[in-house]
């Protein structure tokens, strides 16, 4: 009777990725099992969109990636809440943009620890937020085939980083490409490692991760990260 | 004259499965798109035994990027029968392009297996149509016998 039982599989939508803005949901619906959400902002303002945004429309929703308020229109710029505000309580892990978290600040602050923010390597403006409390940075769209000096950022960031006291700062997320090795550019492989070094020193944890890119189809949800905060609730569970 | 490939022919389905899906990534990624189906298709050429394990990887991940792409895609599923081919889906539009609720229904209902779903459809007022999210409530969540 086990034997049958395992040759039935559960056929549920897990993930879900949205991008761009055309779409609408005429009448509130359920997706009970979806567990991964990448949705940009132009979508969640999308008529009837917000109602998806719930617990009660996603209840099993804990990773959630939010991305692209840069491209949101004047009628919507600047957001004065977090569209996805309530599903934050039962969320694991959520990637937002640093331009996002300083527009509203105080949705995240709570939630530092499970909040992954992405910062644009060509925007030092946006280390600012990093006085705020960030606790787990990624850079995207940084990988081996970067100009050397998009690689500034880490200069830049270790400046930024290296004056707080206490560090707050407790990972950083990079392209697995970014991993020192033979083949990796000597300039870049400098810059890396000089960031790897500070990271040693601070107590700061240097993240190579699988970082999709170059198509509006690919989730923002980082699995790495995802999958440590998981690692780390189940810990603090059992303790 | 036809090839004969003796290493093949005496190697169980289990290998020759194995050799297929380590060949092929086993999730989306729009770069890879491309080559995962090309490299599925010369798996069809090998052999009757390869064509028979590769041919349903074909429609596991499916990339849809047109109203008229999505009908072939039905019209493939329809001709299968089955309901537990499709696992991934990515479903891009350009701004003219005008999905249906119907042909949308259609896919979810050909979606049995269907685990992840990536829409990427622009709106532009007076050219384009906005896609009815509803119809990703329409895909079963009840448990079905599955073909492996």
């Amino acid at each position: 009777m086990a034997d049958l039982l395992s040759t039935f599989a559960k056929a549920e939508l897990t993930d879900l990725v949205i991008s761009n803005n055309g779409y609408n949901l005429p009448s509130p619906i359920v997706l009970p099992a979806l567990k991964s959400l990448s949705i940009e902002y132009e979508a969640m303002m999308s008529p009837g969109i917000p109602s998806l945004l719930t617990p009660t429309a996603l209840p099993l929703v804990r990773s959630l990636g939010a991305v692209g308020v840069a491209l949101l229109e004047d009628d919507h710029y600047p957001p004065e809440r977090f569209p996805a505000a309530a599903l934050l309580p039962q969320l694991h892990s959520l990637v937002v943009e640093a331009e996002l978290v300083e527009l509203v600040l105080d949705d995240f602050r709570p939630r530092w620890d499970r909040t992954l923010v992405e910062s644009n390597p060509a925007d030092f403006d946006e280390f600012a937020i990093l006085s705020k409390g960030v606790q787990h940075i990624r850079f995207r769209n940084l990988t081996h085939y970067a100009d050397v000096e998009a690689f500034d950022a880490f200069t830049k960031l270790i400046e930024v980083v290296g004056t707080q006291d206490p560090v707050r700062l407790r990972s950083i997320y990079l392209d697995q490409t970014l991993k020192p090795h033979r083949y990796l550019s000597p300039e870049i492989k400098v810059k890396v490692e000089e960031l790897l070094k500070f990271g040693v020193e601070k107590g700061i944890e240097v993240v190579f991760e699988e970082q999709t890119c170059c198509g509006n189809t690919e989730s923002h949800v980082s699995h790495e990260f995802h999958s440590r905060r998981e690692e780390e609730i189940e810990e603090a569970g059992a303790k | 004259m036809r090839t004969t490939l003796p290493l093949f022919s005496s190697l169980p389905n289990e290998l020759l499965r194995l050799i297929v899906e380590l060949a092929i990534p086993s999730t989306f990624h729009s770069t890879a798109y491309k080559d995962r189906q090309s490299n599925l298709c010369s798996f069809c050429l090998v052999s009757r035994r390869f064509r028979d394990i590769a041919q349903p990887h074909l429609l596991q991940i499916v990339r849809i990027r047109s109203p008229e792409q999505l009908d072939k895609v039905l019209e493939r599923l329809d001709l299968t029968g089955r309901k537990d081919l499709v696992r991934q889906v990515a479903l891009r539009a350009l701004p003219t392009a005008r999905y249906d609720g119907q042909q949308l229904e259609r896919l979810a209902r050909h979606g049995g297996n269907i685990r992840s779903i990536a829409l990427d459809v622009p709106y532009f007022e007076g050219y384009s149509k906005r896609v009815d999210l509803s119809f990703l409530q329409l895909l079963p969540s009840a448990s079905f016998l599955s073909s492996r």
